[in-house]
């Protein structure tokens, strides 16, 4: 049985963001505390969990001791965790947990039982950073309006994961409107997602409305005093000494969040600098970056003239490619929009050149297959796909959707679901009706054309290696990334295939390109 | 009146935009949704502020400022106007009026952190960095939980003035409140280097390898230092670990841009360092 081990981070906090002034007058009760008439009023919830480690929430009517009970069947819940302070804002990290295991929890005082020790109240840890195995993510973005089309993007999710499950979640901002106040919260978050926010850790981020449209940097929105975030590194990212931006791991990917509402969004700024740091520090295979302003977006926000949104674009998205970043998420516009695989775009809309945009096709498996980049850990300027996913709550309306950088955009209520599974990622945008109205995958492979020159006759001569044996490649050439011509198809027995063009010498250039088949 | 009055302008308050803001879309509705509450209380201080803020948000220097004096002649008392006020001219480029207003609202209310900071920043913009350094720490020691750039901000103000001692104990005071981040570390171990104070600074570099799982750019960050130094055997010997570090990776590990470029660098110091005499 552990000692009382409160969380540190947010216990001195009061429940509506101001800090408690008078924590010293606080008197030790220990089990004298009376716990009767005591219930949950929000929560529990689950935050910053790791492998060994996860931090358990939820506020109550009275003041009251706070225990954890965990285990891993619901007949062995052993594992107890105690902080004796009476509140009513509890926090209690439960540590000393086994990776990629499942757990059954209830919480309370120490004198009686206030929620949980059921079949709901569980949560599985995260794997050990690196390890390879299928994640699922729910993506959510401008969702917290409280309304019927918040539920209905929630139910279509949830009737699409069934009994798979969430392993975790990002908010992408805007998650309580109108201006993130305590009670915004509750209804917007905690009696919307309740089921999802016991069962699996959410990771947010903060958006425009979360602090009353400020950009004071500072912690003094309820936002802070709810979510318990890894500023010290603790959930695998690199220490950011700000619950602002931060990142974990999880399984093979590393997650980083950023704050583009009040933080420093110069290139010589703190975020920027440990962003730096931070990327270099992964050892993980993919990497999502998140907040809450699209670099690119033509919805109800345009990001050609938006301050934050340019900034972001312009002194964030190189730092990111440089560290292979695959995928990057935000919200701000209500819409859903999604680009191709792109690199170096840091321009307005205008400035969009046809080498910016890696694949001009759809990143779909089932079309003209997905977008694919080398296999292994983040490589840089190979592309990234750039989604807003600002629908999930409130009303698309707005805007011309009508970025170059984007296959679709949509004004539709949803959200993105990311299903990683070692090398590969497959991606889903799922409408409130529960149509799947957008998908894409990322495949990191080794495919490339190496060896290459040009024979004395003319000839363009390569080696096609590191074929998957038994899948169908095809090498393309174009003369200007635009139409492509199918040259030859190979499927391999090997993983090695030479090539040879002939026809190279009546182009003054020739680019060619290799694609995977259905 | 007074206590509604007290909530909103709190709320307005808050509102400290550091350059102004094209939010087209939303802010047009909030602009909007604030008029109709005027039209409803037109006697209502707060909420002009309130508008007066995000007409400034908007780029709408007159409008704002015309809000600001609507707020101040129906509540005189109304400090807060001042902040708003102040915000609007830095945005419009008008230093010294802005400068006055904050004078104004700090003179009221000495322990406004928020102010300090958007004075501060105002002093900095006027290379006033004296004064710029004295607002940041009187505001340091009243903002609940500072960030790192708070402390960044004083340093560079510090070092503006050549205060470099003040400079590196200014972001220690950071780094003993905040855990030894890199962001003030990294400024830490420049500012050392300035001053020659090389076992300081490779001090602070073991401190970022140890919270690392990936040791080779503190290793090669290493090897620099101590080519500063001036230990040209000690500096090689760094730099082959950093480069045996960045090796034994896995190669599908090290394909980013910046641990190419770091490769490169530590290939080239070694044989920089290889031509020096022993």
């Amino acid at each position: 049985m552990n000692s009382s081990r409160p969380c540190p981070s947010k216990a001195r906090r009061g429940a509506h963001g101001f800090r408690l002034l008078a924590v010293a007058g606080i008197v030790w009760f220990g089990n004298a505390v009376p716990a009767g008439g005591v219930s949950v009023t929000r929560g529990p919830y689950l935050q910053q969990g790791t492998s060994t480690n996860i931090v358990v929430r939820w506020r109550t009517s009275e003041a009251a001791t706070s225990r954890v009970r965990c285990g891993a069947s619901l007949a062995t819940l052993d594992l107890v965790t105690d902080d004796l302070t009476p509140k009513t804002e509890h926090e209690i990290q439960v540590t000393g947990l086994s990776p990629d295991t499942a757990y059954y929890y209830s919480i309370g005082s120490v004198s009686e039982v206030l929620a949980g020790g059921d079949l709901q109240h569980r949560f599985t840890t995260a794997p050990v950073p690196g390890t390879a195995r299928p994640v699922r993510v729910w993506v959510i973005g401008d969702f917290g309006t409280g309304d019927g089309n918040q539920l209905a993007v929630r139910d279509a999710y949830a009737s699409f994961t069934g009994t798979r499950g969430t392993d975790l979640w990002l908010m992408l901002g805007d998650n309580a409107y109108e201006l993130g106040s305590d009670a915004e919260y509750q209804t917007a978050v905690f009696d919307v997602y309740g089921d999802l926010l016991r069962t699996a850790v959410a990771w947010p981020t903060l958006g425009n409305h979360d602090t009353a449209f400020s950009t004071a940097f500072n912690d003094a929105y309820p936002y802070f005093a709810i979510f318990t975030l890894p500023k010290n590194g603790e959930a695998g990212g690199l220490a950011s000494g700000s619950e602002h931006y931060y990142s974990f791991d999880y399984a093979n990917v590393h997650f980083i969040c950023l704050d583009s509402m009040t933080a420093n969004r110069a290139t010589n700024g703190a975020m920027a600098n440990w962003l730096r740091t931070d990327l270099d520090a992964t050892t993980n295979r993919w990497i999502v970056a998140y907040w809450h302003h699209p670099p690119y977006s033509k919805g109800s926000h345009d990001s050609d003239f938006e301050t934050e949104l340019v900034e972001m674009r312009e002194n964030f998205l190189p730092i990111l490619e440089n560290g292979g970043v695959d995928v990057v998420l935000a919200g701000h516009s209500h819409s859903y929009e999604r680009s191709f695989l792109l690199d170096g775009h840091y321009g307005t809309s205008a400035t969009l050149a046809a080498g910016m945009i890696l694949n001009t096709n759809s990143g779909r498996e089932d079309q003209t297959g997905p977008y694919l980049k080398t296999a292994g850990g983040p490589v840089n300027h190979q592309g990234a796909v750039y989604a807003v996913v600002g629908s999930s709550g409130k009303v698309p309306a707005g805007g011309a959707l009508n970025h170059p950088a984007m296959f679709v955009s949509l004004n539709q209520l949803g959200s993105l679901v990311l299903d990683f599974n070692t090398n590969r990622l497959d991606a889903k945008f799922i409408r409130e009706n529960g149509f799947v109205h957008d998908y894409f995958s990322l495949v990191k492979e080794e495919v490339r054309l190496s060896d290459a020159r040009v024979s004395e006759a003319g000839a363009f001569e390569t080696t096609l290696t590191s074929v998957a044996a038994g899948k169908s490649n095809v090498i393309e050439a174009s003369t200007d990334f635009s139409d492509w011509v199918s040259l030859a198809t190979n499927v391999s027995s090997s993983n090695s295939f030479p090539f040879i063009d002939p026809d190279a010498v009546n182009y003054p250039a020739r680019f060619y390109r290799v694609r995977r088949l259905p | 009146m007074r206590s509604w009055c007290i909530s909103l302008i709190a709320a307005s308050c808050l509102f400290a935009p550091s350059v102004a803001s094209w939010a087209h879309g939303d802010i047009h509705e909030r602009i909007a949704a604030c008029t109709r509450k005027i039209q409803e209380q037109p006697g209502n201080p707060g909420l002009h502020l309130q508008r007066a803020d995000l007409y400034r948000q908007h780029g709408e220097r007159d409008r704002a400022l015309a809000d600001c004096a609507r707020a101040e002649k129906l509540d005189p008392e109304l400090v807060a106007v001042d902040f708003v006020r102040g915000q609007t001219l830095v945005d419009a480029g008008e230093l010294q009026p802005a400068k006055q207003a904050f004078d104004r609202l700090l003179a009221a209310q000495p322990r406004h952190s928020q102010a300090r900071i958007a004075r501060a920043r105002l002093f900095a913009k006027l290379k006033l960095y004296a004064a710029a350094e004295q607002d940041w720490t009187a505001a340091l020691a009243h903002v609940e939980d500072p960030e790192p750039d708070h402390f960044l901000e004083r340093a560079q103000m510090q070092a503006a003035q050549e205060k470099w001692d003040a400079a590196v104990a200014g972001l220690d005071e950071g780094v003993r409140k905040l855990g030894p981040i890199v962001s003030l570390e990294s400024a830490a171990i420049d500012l050392e280097l300035r001053q020659g104070r090389f076992d300081s600074a490779l001090a602070r570099v073991d401190r970022l390898a140890a919270q690392s799982v990936r040791k080779e750019s503190w290793l090669a960050r290493r090897g620099d230092v101590l080519e500063r130094a001036g230990k040209p055997e000690a500096a090689r010997a760094a730099y082959q670990s950093a480069l045996d570090a960045l090796q034994s990776s896995p190669s599908d590990r090290r394909r980013t841009k910046s641990l190419h470029d770091l490769e490169t660098g530590i290939v080239a110091a070694i044989e920089r360092l290889k031509k020096v005499p022993r």
